[in-house]
């Protein structure tokens, strides 16, 4: 063959391998095969809360289950491909654009705040549905997100209402609060701070620290010079090491009460401030997003997947999944555009219903439902977020696990 | 490395100049610093300053042993290592595997982490700097490789270790000693001595011992250290066998004193350059006073100003040294000693 002709054909096998990959983008509304629909999710599968992350993504799976043991949304078959968020905005932006290619018609994620709101422009803006099951910033309330963003675990202004109502209650009247420089905890701890000031309890000391610094010593020698009755903290992992060093300086469980939350992967914390001695934290208290009422979801989830350390968020994280189903049940289309709108509805509606099986029958006869599924009544507002919350408050014992010792609706009933 | 045009031919008067010039810049510092320091002391009293100043000189410490290996090599190679930080965090890893995983004491797996990071600057050297030399790979591509090998490591470590934090078994938790007024737990006191025992024994080796000059004589003039007989690549490996090993102490005793965390090295990256180059690249007293000084500084700061601005006035004042004096406090050109 001459010279030209090779060249020639491969021109043309170039044009043909890029027409033909052209055929395999996908459009936009998800249905990468005929009766099959692929939903996104962004996780922490490494980061600072990537002990949250598997249990997270398996209870995603456990979802796809449900849901195509009952026959599946609008007749699809539902699987799940993810990408991970890995506490980095820039691998998460990364991941979002890989699942916007593959035509996902909803993300569910992400897990940090932070990174919702760095990728949320993206994923609305490319008209494709957001659902988070812990994000819980109240920054996250009114961000323009072309009624495309949802979250099933509520806004920590019920959070912090919770968390003071409980310091208040141990008896302490002065707090200091150590919080993470990002919106989680920025969050949350403007949150509780407002919430202690109508409790009448007094803040000494405030301390939001750089989430990337390496050393700590600072600040957790400022809040241990205060000597509050409490200490509140707000931090993902790099909370043992401000354990640790409150500890050091005198602040430790045995002379302040201590109080934290679910960002902190509170089931390896007592072996991760101090291998030799599970009793370093016996006293300190955390407060979670519960997973009480509803089905025995965790338990569930637990049978089938033995190894998991935390069930922390799962049942929000499932009901995203499976309301996003139920959407796109109602709406007879996998295409956002006509299921992001029936979304607010499926949870206010007349009759109150807990599986997606059960829903969808009723669907199918035209009811209004009111979803209440693995983490109880949700009860969307106009914005797509619920107005109740279920927390527990839990406390650390001698052996380093923690036991509930309350759960509580906020706003109170 | 551009070869020496002799301070020998420059006129005396020249050099006296100079020197004096140093000196003045030296003492106008010092004598700044020292003015921060008492009107902290007046305005908060004694013991905030002093724990702030002992907690900067065990952090400063920590970054002097992980960047005078940096420096030597940048003074002997030209190469700025931007993987050091990777050194200090294989010096940790392997550190905590042996003591978690195995159960040997912190001690003995300290020892045996330095000897790991030794090996491994060894075998970076023959397997990667060298070749590269051979091939006549100029500076800049060369630090390329370097921020390369340093995602590489980052990510080997990610991948075995996983993303969370964790600590030695022993030593984690332990109750402050009371000295003076300044609050310090054993580990942070023997942090402070460990670090100053080996920077100590390295200025000595590079002054006293034959190989020791021989490093010098490298970093000064390359070519005519060849030709004086010297084996350069040899001496190039115990160079960085040499940052490898102090690195890795490094990573260990951060590791200690805070948590062991597979980016932990490309954490204090930063601080550990802003150190060496604010002391002068190429000197022993250049890394300890200048790590001393970021530090120290980034501790104090956090008297007067948030925390979260704390590396702002260290990294401030590295600006404003290099806009005065460029080579850094004790720099002297390409000088090593």
């Amino acid at each position: 063959m001459s010279r030209r002709t090779v060249k020639g054909l491969s021109v043309l096998a170039v044009a043909a391998a890029l027409a033909l990959s052209g055929c395999a983008v996908e459009s936009g509304d998800g249905t990468q095969a005929d009766g099959e629909l692929t939903l996104g999710w962004l996780l922490p599968q490494t980061g600072p809360i990537s002990s949250l992350g598997a249990p997270q993504i398996a209870a995603l799976e456990l979802a796809a289950e449900d849901i195509n043991a009952a026959g599946g949304a609008n007749g699809m078959t539902v699987s799940f491909s993810g990408g991970d968020e890995a506490g980095d905005p820039a691998v998460a932006g990364q991941a979002v654009d890989r699942l916007l290619a593959d035509g996902v018609p909803a993300i569910i994620g992400a897990g940090s705040s932070s990174i919702s709101l760095s990728v949320i422009d993206k994923i609305t803006g490319a008209q494709t549905v957001q659902c988070s099951g812990m994000n819980t910033t109240p920054e996250l309330t009114d961000y323009p997100d072309n009624d495309l963003y949802f979250r099933t675990v509520p806004p920590d202004t019920l959070q912090g209402a919770v968390l003071a109502r409980q310091i208040a209650a141990d008896g302490a009247t002065t707090v200091a609060m150590i919080a993470r420089s990002d919106s989680y905890a920025t969050g949350i701890a403007n949150a509780t701070e407002a919430a202690l000031e109508e409790e009448g309890l007094d803040l000494v000391q405030r301390i939001d620290y750089d989430p990337n610094a390496q050393n700590l010593d600072a600040e957790v020698r400022t809040i241990a010079g205060a000597a509050p009755d409490a200490i509140v903290m707000f931090s993902f992992d790099e909370g043992a090491k401000i354990l640790q060093g409150l500890i050091q300086n005198g602040a430790g469980p045995d002379s302040t009460k201590l109080y934290g939350t679910d960002a902190m992967p509170i089931a390896s914390l007592a072996e991760s401030v101090d291998p030799s001695d599970p009793g370093a934290l016996e006293g300190m208290t955390f407060t979670q997003a519960s997973s009480g009422e509803g089905t025995p979801f965790t338990e569930r989830l637990l049978e089938a997947n033995p190894d998991l350390e935390t069930t922390a968020f799962t049942p929000y994280f499932y009901d995203c999944a499976v309301l996003i189903a139920l959407a796109i049940e109602k709406a007879g289309s996998a295409d956002p555009a006509d299921f992001a709108p029936e979304i607010v509805g499926l949870t206010n509606g007349d009759t109150e219903c807990s599986t997606f099986e059960e829903c969808k029958e009723l669907i199918a006869d035209d009811a209004s439902i009111s979803y209440a599924g693995a983490a109880g009544i949700l009860s969307f507002s106009d914005v797509g977020e619920p107005t109740t919350g279920l927390y527990d408050v839990l406390v650390m014992q001698a052996d380093g696990t923690t036991v509930v010792a309350d759960t509580v609706r906020q706003p109170e009933e | 490395m551009t070869v020496q045009t002799g301070d020998s031919t420059e006129a005396p008067t020249r050099r006296f100049d100079t020197l004096r010039r140093r000196r003045t810049v030296v003492t106008v510092f010092t004598a700044l610093l020292l003015a921060l320091l008492v009107v902290g002391v007046l305005q908060r009293g004694v013991a905030p300053v002093l724990q702030t100043v002992v907690d900067g000189a065990r952090l400063g410490l920590v970054l002097a042993l992980i960047g005078v290996g940096l420096s030597v090599i940048f003074a002997t190679t030209g190469i700025f290592n931007f993987a050091q930080g990777e050194f200090a965090t294989l010096g940790a890893a392997v550190a905590l595997w042996l003591n978690v995983a195995i159960g040997l004491p912190v001690v003995l797996v300290g020892i045996l982490a330095v000897a790991v990071g030794a090996l491994s600057g060894y075998a970076s050297e023959r397997l990667l700097w060298r070749p590269l030399r051979a091939r006549r790979v100029d500076t800049t591509s060369a630090l390329v490789v370097a921020i390369g090998l340093g995602l590489v490591l980052r990510h080997l470590f990610l991948a075995f270790m996983g993303g969370s934090s964790r600590s030695y078994n022993e030593y984690t938790v332990q109750t402050q000693l009371e000295l003076g007024g300044v609050s310090i737990t054993p580990k942070a006191l023997w942090s402070i001595v460990i670090c100053l025992a080996a920077l100590g024994l390295l200025a000595l080796f590079l002054k006293r011992t034959r190989a020791g000059q021989a490093i010098r004589a490298v970093s000064d003039d390359k070519t005519l250290a060849e030709a004086s007989g010297i084996a350069v690549n040899s001496q190039l490996s115990l160079v960085w066998a040499v940052g490898g090993g102090l690195a890795a102490l490094g990573g260990v005793l951060l590791g200690l004193v805070e948590q062991v965390r597979w980016d932990m090295g490309n954490q204090v990256l930063l601080l550990v350059i802003a150190g060496v180059t604010l002391g002068g690249l190429g000197t022993v007293m250049g890394a300890v006073v200048g790590s001393a000084i970021v530090g120290i500084a980034t501790q104090a700061s956090t008297l007067w100003i948030p925390a979260e601005l704390k590396y702002v006035t260290a990294l401030a004042l590295l600006i404003l040294i290099l806009l005065i004096r460029p080579q850094g406090i004790f720099g002297r050109r390409e000088r090593l000693g």
